[in-house]
């Protein structure tokens, strides 16, 4: 199941919905907000995204990963909104009965996820300054 | 025809405005972003920029109609 969530992730809550007891790994990722981007001080982001795109192309590629790799459940929460320094970006947790699937799983689909959905990141700087991730004038100009 | 433009990431500082309502005499999706990304100079390629019609995502033969609703997507950076 991929989720967008516009309040603070509850990453308890989630890891809560991998117990299986056939499972014997569970791996988890989680993408925090740093206070640094290419060398500059981050005070603060925001996210937002074309909804029912990113909810269909999330699940679309967590099925993907379903059927990759030799696993249980797989579930990711993508955060919308204003977030602080440390908060939790994404959260994505694997259960796989053994850790190997499990690992390649979540690296899977955090790779993926970063590539594929359309979630847009915009961050603020300490000089009061913003700038758009992976923005246009960034591609035009390599 | 008239149709609904969304526009998002860099596109929306670009443009002032999550998203507006405008007459159109493109036959296709890719044909709209590609006249729209023209006349407002945008940065980068317009290849780079997806595009979906009532959020589905459109390839080049993708028909535009009348109060279609068409999301332009630039580069993601979710994550």
């Amino acid at each position: 199941m991929f989720a967008l969530s516009h309040k603070a992730i509850d990453c308890g809550e989630w890891r809560a919905k991998l117990e299986f007891p056939d499972c014997g790994a569970v791996a988890t990722f989680e993408g925090l907000v740093r206070n640094h981007h290419q060398g500059r001080p981050v005070t603060d982001l925001r996210y937002h995204a074309h909804e029912p795109l990113a909810i269909a192309i999330g699940s679309d590629i967590l099925a993907q990963a379903c059927e990759k790799f030799d696993v249980r459940e797989i579930f990711a929460v993508h955060r919308l909104g204003q977030l602080v320094i440390g908060e939790c970006a994404i959260w994505i947790g694997v259960a796989a009965a053994h850790r190997q699937a499990a690992f390649d799983a979540v690296r899977y689909c955090i790779d993926t996820l970063k590539s594929e959905v359309p979630i847009y990141k915009h961050e603020s700087f300490a000089d009061g300054s913003t700038q758009w991730v992976n923005g246009l004038v960034d591609l035009a100009s390599e | 025809m008239m149709v609904t433009v969304e526009y998002f990431g860099q596109l929306r500082d670009l443009c002032g405005k999550d998203r507006e309502q405008m007459t159109v005499e493109c036959d296709t999706a890719i044909a709209l972003r590609d006249a729209l990304h023209q006349r407002n100079n945008w940065p980068g390629k317009a290849e780079q920029i997806r595009v979906a019609v009532n959020n589905i995502l459109a390839n080049d033969a993708t028909p535009l109609q009348e109060q279609d609703t068409v999301a332009l997507l630039p580069p993601v950076s979710g994550g």
